[in-house]
């Protein structure tokens, strides 16, 4: 056999074996997650062209650890009136008046060991898009952000802060040390 | 002790240990002894400590090794699909959200224990309760709740409730059915006779009473019946007795200066135990830290045949046989009476000193200190409490006489002992009133009867026939929770909500007026009980009267809801406006007003016929019958939590036993597990032995509220029923003369007490008040040098820049009772292991309760030594784990990462404190259905395979931080709490930030009293511990009096 076609034999062979590797080993991280929804909601439509504020509909996110996804009755403050005919508007219609909750697929996901408020994240003065992206110009909504360890990290080591964040952090006199956004300690998010 | 202990081994000369767990650790041949020292090495076992034959059947708690292969094959398989994809998980949102709800947030309710009329909180989350606390406001529970209050959360999410109403056999029916069904025939029953009868446990609201007595209106022959338990109705008996008003008297803990105990466990489990707690402790147990030299301390006197909770807290105790409560009692009651220069009472005549002194075996110089104590303590400064299980003989109404003579003779009656304003006036019907209910019942003079949250087949002794007398009945309806003994005889189960599902009131005693609210929907198909009154006076055209009639009539508020309404504005909202009144009655839980007054009332000579002449004790074995502070009546048998929560005594879980003095043990040749046949009378029950110090030799004791057998899943067939032996026409629970043989069988008890053994090292102080006052450091044991910031070390020390978490623990304010293991348990999502699990060592309770026995094992003194991660600073276990999964953080927190976890338990070994605990097994698993409901959502739910321990709270601590953050403060002292913390009724616990020198817990630390556990360790722990004093004789305290001052070190070296 010639060196040069062992060469291309092990070349194909590691392709094959990482190839397998990386289709088998789990993905620690779903960017790029878009999936379908029960009923195709546009953010781009609500958020961007309209101009509704995220908090309109996430209305727990300055209040809790849970943004909170809007119940029905937010849909219909509106929709009672507005576009009324649009048949996908009468899918969340013919929910309300079945009291019937609709189930959404959920998109960011992180693990049940990990506790993320998004109160603290905002009232740091971080936006919605830091993380998420810009949602406004959406229609179908995907995972931004890695949501990662490490991406978490890179933020609140103050690597990856948005520089008002930063700033705002740095004016006060960071607690966690010259250069640290936010704490890094386990028990921050985990217990 | 460890130290000499080392050293004794080798010279022969043996010293046995100040503190040890069970006698057999008083005897050179036990340390000798190298299947002992193996046990003791090891922290879990792989199988029982023993091979054991069971009494009966297989164990069937807890998960099987061959289930768990199973689960780990299919987990296993399950794992490798489930990693390459990502599961699509579903956010289901509100329809319409109510407004008071923010998801992540909880809502608190002030709400009541209908059962014990204590005041809860109710921490709700999305809609669904997760923890019950103590109101703050609420004049009894003062934010403390009992383990059993804590735990009848996991009551509400008991798969095995009632679901819906049913007939006898289980057949399932409507409401609408049952209703026409049942109001039809009441309606007949009306018409004629009326014999309609209820039977329930005490009720202790206002408006369900009046409610059920407006019904029982209807019917001319109706009446209401309503069962006490055992030992407070035999105050109530004696109180009718002495001074002629059927009450349970209040009992001002906090006044007195001597209190004696005759069988009455009022730190455990008699009467309003939480209050009477926290009244005692902080009244006088907690000697002056600014001036030790004149500190002073109350005294207590604990007559009792079991060891309690209180026996283990007294100074002085005298372990006699159940009849020798009273014995001690008369004798102590002449003594006063000739102290005060009273005539002593003839019926007191043969009690003599020297007669009773022989006869129980308490030295008479003992009962005249105690005499001496109470007269000494002045004019209403002392309380002499009765009663109990223990000591309810067929005299035991004597025994309240002579309480209630020696309280009036001592001027505590109106004082220290309030018989009217505050006292208890909700009590139950006396045995008199259940005969004669029993007695109709077989004659056939009972048309109807409705059982009401109560469970008469099971709680009443067998040989009163109830069971029997209700086949006589031609409808039996039991309305309940679960189809228990007596609903699976009833023609009718009719399920009733959990408290929490319910609206009520609750007056418990003088001045404490208390509202219950719903704080979830009813889960199941159930109706509150007084619904069911409603909707039969409606179907049935029943002629209820009064305030019944009305509501029963209106067809836009025809509920209890809008009864108990009704009758509040009735009785308490007549002025301005009720609407107002009643949101805040409903914020607040409880109508706050001033405590009422009270009056002494006039001791009725003549009651002291009661008191029986003197009857010689006889020889041979007596039984005692007790309840446990986890267990109490049986009714809660099937909340896990409780079956595994330890006794504080006997540290034994899932089970209850006989227990038997280590004399008499080793005279009949058994030791701990061996199973003993116990018959009385052609009647045998078989238990295994738990070998218990501090018994009188003739005394066996066992505990009522086992052997269920309608509980449901966790609580059938566990123990044995011992009510069998109770005679029913005496009522004697105690004091039974019984024979006890041996089987060879033997059956291993869960207990814990031979858990986490920290090898003999020293881990508490205790000392008397004398040596406190001499010197209030005497408690420091180790060598000033050693202890902690003044050793090197090789680590850099911590940093902590904002708050640095510290606990402080007294062991004089800690009762022992156990209510801080149910409030973590329930926090932090520990699980529930199963009795196999317990017996090879590896329960999961973040916190235990340590107990200690020093002195002799015929009369010990204990320590409760609550023991929790101690947070050091310089952490055995951060050091050897190889995955981080251990890290201090900058609050002075010992971290546990789950996610980083990958089991080597290397933290476990090198922790010196035995507090670290290992998910052998996927124990959430063992949750079912509803039950996962009670999950705290803020908390991990741990996985097998990892470590966990106790964290402090750190959910908390963030709870509270966010809080404070948002208002752009810093935490105020105590205004964050953890658990534990929260419900002791003695505030025993104090946890804040020793970063800041004001805070509560900062100045304990710096108390002379202060001592770290293994300090010689070098590990400085973040909780220090405060010495315990006995206010006794010197020369009682310990046989071992501390000669080793550096025993730790040596052994350690």
């Amino acid at each position: 056999m010639s060196k040069g076609l062992s060469v291309v034999v092990g070349g194909v062979a590691l392709l094959i074996v990482g190839y397998a590797l990386a289709t088998v080993v789990p993905r620690t991280s779903n960017q790029g997650y878009a999936p379908t929804q029960p009923i195709p909601f546009s953010h781009k439509i609500h958020a961007g062209d309209n101009k509704i504020p995220c908090q309109y509909c996430h209305s727990d996110v300055e209040k809790s650890r849970h943004a909170g996804i809007p119940s029905t009755a937010v849909c219909m403050n509106c929709h009672k009136v507005v576009k009324t005919t649009s048949p996908l508007i009468q899918q969340v219609r013919k929910a309300w008046d079945e009291g019937r909750a609709i189930e959404w697929v959920r998109i960011h996901e992180l693990p049940d060991f990990v506790y993320f408020p998004h109160k603290r994240h905002l009232a740091a003065g971080l936006a919605c898009q830091t993380c998420h992206g810009e949602v406004q110009t959406m229609d179908k909504v995907y995972q931004f952000g890695a949501l990662t360890m490490g991406w978490c990290m890179e933020c609140h080591r103050g690597r990856s802060t948005p520089s008002n964040v930063l700033a705002g952090i740095e004016a006060k006199g960071s607690p966690h040390g010259p250069g640290q956004a936010a704490p890094t300690q386990c028990t921050t998010c985990h217990y | 002790m460890s130290e000499n202990l080392n050293a004794g081994l080798e010279t022969n000369e043996f010293t046995p240990p100040r503190h040890w767990l069970g006698a057999e650790e008083l005897t050179a041949s036990y340390w000798n002894d190298p299947a002992v020292k193996e046990k003791r090495a090891q922290e879990f076992h792989d199988k029982p400590i023993e091979t054991l034959e069971l009494i009966e059947k297989l164990d069937t708690k807890g998960i099987k090794r061959r289930d768990f292969l199973t689960l780990m094959g299919a987990s296993m398989a399950m794992a490798s699909f489930a990693c390459a994809r990502r599961p699509v998980h579903k956010i289901i949102p509100y329809v319409v959200k109510p407004e008071e709800v923010t998801g992540g947030i909880a809502n608190y309710y002030a709400t009541t224990c209908p059962e014990t009329g204590y005041g809860v909180l109710a921490k709700v989350r999305e809609g669904r309760p997760i923890k019950l606390e103590g109101n703050p406001e609420h004049g009894m529970s003062r934010g403390a709740i009992s383990a059993r209050v804590h735990a009848s959360i996991l009551d509400l999410y008991d798969m095995d409730r009632a679901k819906e109403p049913s007939r006898r056999g289980g057949k399932a029916l409507s409401w609408e059915d049952a209703d026409g069904e049942i109001a039809a025939k009441l309606k007949q029953i009306a018409a004629g006779s009326g014999r309609v009868r209820f039977l329930s446990n005490r009720m202790l609201g206002d408006s369900t009473l009046r409610l059920t007595n407006e019904f029982l209106a209807a019917f001319a022959g109706g009446a209401h019946v309503q069962l006490d338990d055992f030992a407070s109705g035999d105050l109530v008996e004696g109180q009718i007795e002495s001074y002629g008003n059927a009450v349970i008297p209040h009992y001002h803990f906090g006044k007195a200066d001597v209190v004696l105990s005759l069988g009455a466990d009022f730190l455990g489990n008699w009467g309003s135990s939480e209050e009477y707690s926290a009244d005692w402790v902080k009244g006088g147990r907690i000697p002056d830290a600014k001036n030790p030299a004149s500190a002073r301390m109350s005294k207590l006197f604990v007559v009792e045949s079991m060891m309690s909770v209180t026996g283990a807290n007294a100074d002085v105790r005298f372990p006699v046989r159940p009849d020798g409560v009273l014995k001690v009692a008369a004798a102590i009651a002449a003594e006063v009476a000739r102290k005060k220069g009273a005539s002593v009472p003839a019926q007191f005549s043969a009690y003599t000193l020297d007669a009773v002194a022989a006869d129980t075996g308490v030295e008479a110089a003992k009962i005249k200190e105690a005499a001496e104590a109470l007269v000494a303590a002045g004019s209403g400064k002392s309380i002499v409490a009765a009663g109990g299980l223990s000591s309810k003989t067929e005299d035991s109404i004597g025994l309240q006489v002579v309480a209630n003579y020696l309280n009036s003779t001592l001027g505590n009656e109106g004082v220290t002992v309030d018989g009217n304003g505050q006292a208890w006036t909700k009590v139950g019907d006396r045995a008199e009133k259940v005969a004669k209910l029993i007695s109709d019942m077989n004659a056939g003079a009972v048309d109807a009867l409705v059982v009401v949250d109560a469970n008469p087949v099971y709680s009443l002794p067998v040989s009163l026939g109830f069971a029997a007398a209700m086949s006589k009945v031609p409808l039996v309806i039991a309305i309940g929770d679960r189809a228990d003994e007596t609903g699976s005889l009833a023609h009718f189960v009719l399920p009733n909500h959990h408290f929490l599902e319910n609206w009520g009131d609750a007056q418990p005693r003088g001045g404490v007026v208390s509202l219950q609210q719903p704080t979830l929907a009813p889960i199941h198909s159930t109706r509150a009980y007084q619904d069911t009154l409603l909707a039969w006076a409606k179907k049935g055209g029943l002629k209820v009267k009064g305030l019944a009639a009305t509501i029963a009539a209106s067809e836009s508020a025809g509920t209890w809801h809008d009864y108990l309404k009704a009758n509040w504005k009735e009785t308490y909202g007549k002025s301005g406006n009720f609407e107002t009144f009643w949101e805040d009655s409903l914020r607040d839980g409880v109508i706050k007003s001033a405590p009422k007054a009270t009056s002494a009332r006039s001791f009725k000579v003549p009651s002291l016929a009661k008191v029986p002449p003197f009857k010689p004790a006889t020889s041979g074995f007596v039984l005692a019958t007790y309840a446990k502070t986890s267990m109490g009546d049986g009714n809660h048998a099937n909340n896990p939590w409780l079956q595994e929560l330890p006794d504080p005594v006997t540290t034994a879980t899932w089970d209850n036993y006989l227990n038997m003095s280590p004399k008499a043990a080793a005279k009949m040749n058994v030791v701990q597990d061996d199973v003993v046949t116990v018959t009385l009378s052609g009647t045998t029950i078989d238990l295994p032995v738990n070998i218990q110090p501090g018994l009188h030799e003739n005394v066996v004791a066992a505990a009522i509220g086992y052997g269920r057998t309608a509980a449901g899943k966790v609580g059938n067939d566990v123990g044995r029923d011992v009510k069998v032996f109770v005679n029913g026409s005496t009522m004697a629970f105690s004091g039974l003369p019984v024979a006890v043989a041996k089987t060879g069988r033997r059956y291993q008890i869960a207990v814990t007490q031979w858990h986490n053994a920290t090898e003999n090292r020293p881990v508490l102080n205790d000392i008397t008040l004398a040596e406190y006052k001499s010197n209030s450091k005497a408690s420091l044991e180790t060598d000033p040098e050693l202890r902690l910031e003044k050793v090197p070390t090789m680590w850099p020390k911590h940093e902590y820049p904002g708050y640095r978490w510290g606990m402080s623990i007294d062991l004089n304010a800690c009762t022992g009772c156990g209510s801080c293991i149910i409030a973590c348990q329930s926090e932090n999502n520990t699980p529930v292991v199963g009795r196999d699990n317990v017996r090879r060592s590896r329960e999961m309770h973040w916190m235990r309760i340590d107990r200690y026995y020093s002195g002799s094992p015929e009369n010990p003194d204990v320590v409760f030594q609550p023991m929790l991660c101690q947070h050091c600073e310089n952490a055995p276990c951060e050091t050897v784990c190889p995955v981080l999964a251990t890290v201090h953080d900058d609050e002075g927190l010992n971290a546990q990462i789950y996610n980083r976890c990958v089991g080597t338990r290397y933290c476990q070994n090198n922790c010196p404190y035995k507090v670290r605990r290992f998910n052998f097994f996927d124990h959430w698993k063992s949750y079912e259905g509803s039950m996962n409901l009670a999950w705290n959502p803020d908390v991990t739910v741990r996985t097998r395979g990892i470590m966990e321990k106790c964290t402090f709270c750190v959910q908390r601590i963030r709870d509270a931080k966010d809080k404070a953050k948002d208002e752009g403060r810093k935490l105020r002292d105590l205004e964050l709490k953890t658990a534990c913390q929260q419900t002791c009724p003695t505030d025993a616990i104090i946890f804040g930030d020793i970063n800041d020198k004001k805070t509560e817990v900062s100045k304990l630390r710096e108390d002379d009293r202060a001592f770290r556990v293994l300090e010689v360790l070098n590990t400085v722990p973040s909780i220090s511990y405060l010495t315990k004093v006995r206010n006794k004789v010197g020369e009682e305290a310990g046989e071992g009096k501390r000669e080793g001052k550096k025993e730790g070190e040596a052994h350690h070296g």
